[in-house]
């Protein structure tokens, strides 16, 4: 884990005692916690690159929680989502997981479990952030192939020998020869294997 | 009790055309009324006739009286005729016994003196046609002068050829005559030789004695006075000939029916053909009376005693004067006929013009019989159609007269006062109704009969019948000039109407309580929210006040939470007093209400399911509002109710989810209004919507508006709804306010 991981937890809820209840039991754990009164305020303040994880209750005026939770995936912020209820129905929970929250808690909770349900969100965001970090660093690496050099690295990466991509692309199986080179050198990669498994694994998470 | 007072009635132009058509309606039967027209016109028509027939005896009388009075006048004249002409040969005779010739040749004898005389009767009779002999008879009976008549002229018997007439009736008679006196004999026929004279000679014989200055008799004067003259001229009087008669004492004719007839005691075989046979029982009255009528053998006889000698000249106007001996006893009757030909030719015309005249009228009493046999048919099945269909009323339906007695009632009366309208008919309300509702209705009875048009609903206690809720319905009867003649009832018995109101708003109250316990449930569920986030609250900050406290943290922290989890405590305790106020099922109470308090009560109560369904709720509340008194429990219900569906009817919106309560005060009292921005009321509801058992809801009961409805009309208030044009929907209730708000 690096060190830049510094998580926040957001608390977005309308009724200000719950909200400053939970922050102050944050706090009194040393956990980093912020708290706005509406969906529509914290939207203000969300980007991508935010960490930690969200403590939404479902039942607000304005925008609720799970219309919140479909908003933040529309742009891409992979927070995960604790969902509190003070309503805690079945098809509400069903509702709220399907939409891709980590946990269902309801309303009194034990304040343990909300402390193991945060921590263990952490850890699957911390997680996440570390491999959005590898991927990121992969992606530059691949963005400084050529053009050329990416319809080499398909052809390589479907298991192809040079000849057949020299004849395919239309050039001298000599040139294709020297693409791979410079694809392994850009990359940073020493055998073929870990060029696959570097490509495989960047689309499996583009997808 | 209501009471409206409409406008007075104005009395109906009777020129109008009538608005409905029952006559169109009435079954009217041909046959029927073609045997009441045959039946009254045949009546009518037998009345006309004896009208005309009564008309047709006077006149046929009248014209009888003028053929009679005609007669009459006819009898006058030959009456009088008869008079003249007896007096003319009266006065001639009485000359001839005084003049100087008869004188002289009394004095002298001598046959110049005789011969003289005879000249100066030759002279007289020629000048003298109506005697046909003047003869001088001496007291032998001898004639010594006589004069004929004869076509040539007079002429006067030679001596020789005079006869001896000492045996003639006459000759007696005059015998016995004094000086003063004359016979007449009476009216028959010339006989010469034993025989009657052919052709008929009638005659009448004038004779006196004579006298010489010395006063001794000396002879008898006799003129023959030929009475044909008489009975032609008479003949003429008469005009058509043969029905004037003239009758001789005995009751023979002189002037008759038939020539065969007359002269019956000269001829022995016309014994029997005498008047007095023919026509006895005018004879009988001829007998007993001088003056008379009577009708015989189809005929009208018409008869006067006539005394012919007897005339005007009395005695003391001329005392000398010589007269007739037997002039009271010698009479004869005149007789006037009237035949029934001549009057049924006078009746002819009559009859004709009156059966012409029959024939109109009869026709004329066909046609009117028709049209009132119509007329009667008609009214008499609308008069029935009419008195079934007020029978069938359901309802009480009478006229009462400005005497307070019933002139009609309709049968549903039977049923409630046991007597029928025909024996109620003329008594007075008072008795039958009975006093104490009588009372009841006296302001009543006395209105309408003010003329004013009265409508209201009493509750009346009729004898036998027990209470009676009813709907008076009081219309004058406005007479031309504005008095009032009386005024039609109509009172219907709604008591089971009222009494199932009355049944339903207690039913309604006591599911007032059922629901609200429902609504309960549902507030539960809210409460639930509402207590889980201070408990929520609580939790947590108690946590985190441990968890500070193990680890030796800041203690002021710690005093603050511990603040934080009191004012939850406190929050928490005020959620749970709300839903204990709300379920309270206490004692209905009427202290005052302020609309305001229960507004935010209501939206505190439905906070939180506001919140889950996404309805922003707003209070518009005016300041200073009016309190109203009432039951808080049931008026929280109407609000709650009103905010409840509003929310629901917004929850699906696609646009503003909004719900405001709005109070007011206004000049009835105070206001409140829950406004939605939701789909609104379909339209076909219309009031509709406050019925029982109409939801929208797919879990609804249909008795929330039922409900409030009943809470707010039960507190003296009314609840409506519109549908404004910019959308959604505004229930809106007012109730009488008291007191004001502080």
């Amino acid at each position: 884990m690096s060190n830049d991981y510094q998580p926040r937890i957001y608390v977005v809820d309308d009724d200000a005692a719950v909200r400053s209840a939970l922050c102050a039991l944050l706090g009194s754990v040393n956990l980093d916690a912020v708290a706005f009164d509406s969906a529509e305020a914290f939207l203000r303040a969300a980007n991508p690159d935010l960490m930690g994880c969200l403590l939404l209750d479902v039942r607000m005026p304005g925008m609720s929680g799970l219309e919140l939770q479909r908003v933040l995936r529309e742009r891409g912020i992979e927070l995960p989502v604790i969902i509190i209820t003070g309503h805690g129905d079945v098809p509400m929970a069903v509702r709220a997981m399907k939409a891709g929250a980590a946990e269902f808690i309801e309303k009194p909770f034990n304040d343990q479990l909300l402390l193991d349900a945060i921590h263990s969100s952490l850890a699957t965001d911390a997680e996440a952030w570390q491999r959005r970090g590898e991927m990121k660093a992969v992606a530059e690496r691949l963005n400084r192939l050529t053009q050329r050099e990416y319809e080499v690295l398909d052809f390589l990466v479907m298991g192809l020998p040079s000849k057949r991509i020299a004849s395919k692309l239309g050039i001298s199986e000599r040139t294709v020869d020297v693409h791979r080179f410079n694809i392994m050198r850009k990359t940073g990669v020493r055998t073929m294997a870990e060029l696959i498994q570097l490509c495989m694994s960047y689309r499996k998470q583009a997808d | 009790m209501s009471m409206a007072s409409p406008p007075p009635v104005e009395p109906e132009a009777s020129t109008a055309r009538p608005l409905h058509t029952i006559d169109r309606v009435v079954p009217v039967s041909g046959r029927r009324i073609l045997r009441r027209t045959l039946v009254t016109g045949l009546i009518f028509s037998t009345l006309l006739a004896g009208l005309v027939l009564i008309y047709y005896r006077a006149e046929s009388a009248n014209n009888l009286d003028m053929l009679k009075s005609g007669r009459e006048r006819i009898q006058h004249l030959a009456t009088l005729t008869l008079h003249q002409e007896m007096a003319a040969v009266l006065s001639d005779l009485r000359y001839l016994s005084r003049h100087n010739e008869l004188f002289t040749y009394l004095e002298t004898g001598g046959p110049a003196a005789e011969r003289q005389l005879g000249e100066e009767y030759v002279h007289f009779l020629a000048q003298k046609r109506d005697y046909d002999q003047a003869r001088l008879i001496d007291l032998d009976g001898q004639e010594r002068i006589r004069v004929n008549q004869t076509p040539g002229g007079a002429d006067s018997v030679p001596s020789p050829a005079l006869q001896n007439k000492k045996d003639r009736y006459y000759f007696t008679e005059l015998m016995k005559l004094g000086p003063g006196q004359i016979y007449v004999s009476p009216l028959d026929l010339n006989v010469e030789q034993g025989a009657v004279e052919q052709p008929l000679k009638p005659m009448i014989r004038f004779g006196m004695a004579v006298f010489d200055q010395e006063g001794r008799k000396r002879g008898l004067l006799v003129l023959n006075y030929r009475a044909d003259r008489l009975i032609n001229r008479i003949h003429l009087i008469a005009g058509a000939p043969r029905n004037l008669w003239l009758l001789n004492g005995e009751g023979f004719w002189l002037m008759g029916p038939d020539g065969r007839d007359e002269w019956g005691f000269m001829f022995p075989e016309r014994r029997e053909r005498r008047f007095s046979l023919r026509y006895p029982e005018t004879w009988r009255q001829m007998q007993q009376t001088p003056l008379g009528a009577q009708e015989e053998g189809g005929l009208l006889l018409q008869f006067q005693r006539v005394f012919p000698l007897a005339w005007y000249e009395n005695d003391r106007e001329a005392p000398g004067l010589a007269r007739p001996v037997a002039r009271d006893r010698y009479y004869w009757n005149l007789v006037t006929v009237i035949s029934g030909e001549e009057r049924q030719a006078l009746d002819a015309p009559l009859i004709q013009r009156l059966a012409m005249i029959y024939a109109v009228l009869a026709l004329f009493s066909f046609a009117v019989a028709g049209a009132l046999s119509w007329l009667s048919s008609r009214n008499l099945a609308l008069v029935c159609l009419l008195e079934r269909m007020v029978d069938n009323v359901p309802m009480l339906v009478a006229y009462v007269d400005a005497g307070q007695r019933y002139r009609f009632n309709n049968m549903a009366y039977r049923d409630w006062f046991g007597s029928t309208p025909r024996q109620l008919y003329g008594r007075r309300l008072r008795d039958v109704m009975g006093e104490s509702t009588y009372q009841a209705l006296r302001p009543t009875i006395e209105k309408v009969l003010a003329g004013q048009r009265v409508d209201c609903e009493l509750r009346l206690d009729f004898d036998g019948t027990g209470p009676r809720d009813v709907t008076v319905s009081y219309l004058p009867d406005v007479v031309e000039g504005g008095g009032v003649r009386g005024y039609y009832a109509v009172v219907n018995d709604i008591t089971a109407l009222k009494e199932t109101q009355r049944r339903e708003r207690q039913h309604l109250l006591e599911l007032a309580h059922v629901s609200r316990l429902a609504s309960v449930g549902e507030v539960t569920t809210e409460i639930a929210h509402q207590v889980n986030q201070p408990l929520a609250a609580i939790a947590m900050f108690s946590a985190a006040a441990l968890r500070t406290l193990r680890d030796g943290g800041e203690p002021d922290q710690v005093m603050d939470w511990l603040g934080q989890i009191n004012a939850q405590a406190q929050r928490a305790g005020e959620v749970v007093k709300r839903l204990r106020r709300f379920a309270h099922r206490g004692e209905t109470s009427r202290g005052p209400v302020s609309l305001n308090e229960l507004a935010r009560e209501v939206v505190a109560l439905t906070e939180y399911g506001a919140r889950s369904l996404d309805v922003e709720v707003r209070l518009s509340l005016a300041a200073h509002l009016p309190t109203t008194p009432g039951d808080r429990v049931l008026l929280e219900q109407v609000i709650y109710n009103l905010v409840r569906n509003a929310m629901e009817a917004v929850a699906e919106q696609p646009g503003p989810r909004r719900v405001e309560i709005r109070t007011s005060s206004e000049d009835a009292g105070v206001c409140l209004e829950v406004a939605d921005t939701g789909p609104g009321i379909a339209e076909s509801l219309g009031q509709g919507v406050f019925d029982s058992f109409i939801t929208k809801k797919p879990h609804g009961l249909g008795i929330g508006l039922a409900i409030s409805r009943s809470i707010i009309e039960a507190h003296g208030g009314i609840i409506s709804y519109t549908s404004p044009p910019e959308g959604g929907t505004v229930f809106r209730f007012t109730l009488p306010g008291v007191h004001r708000e502080q």
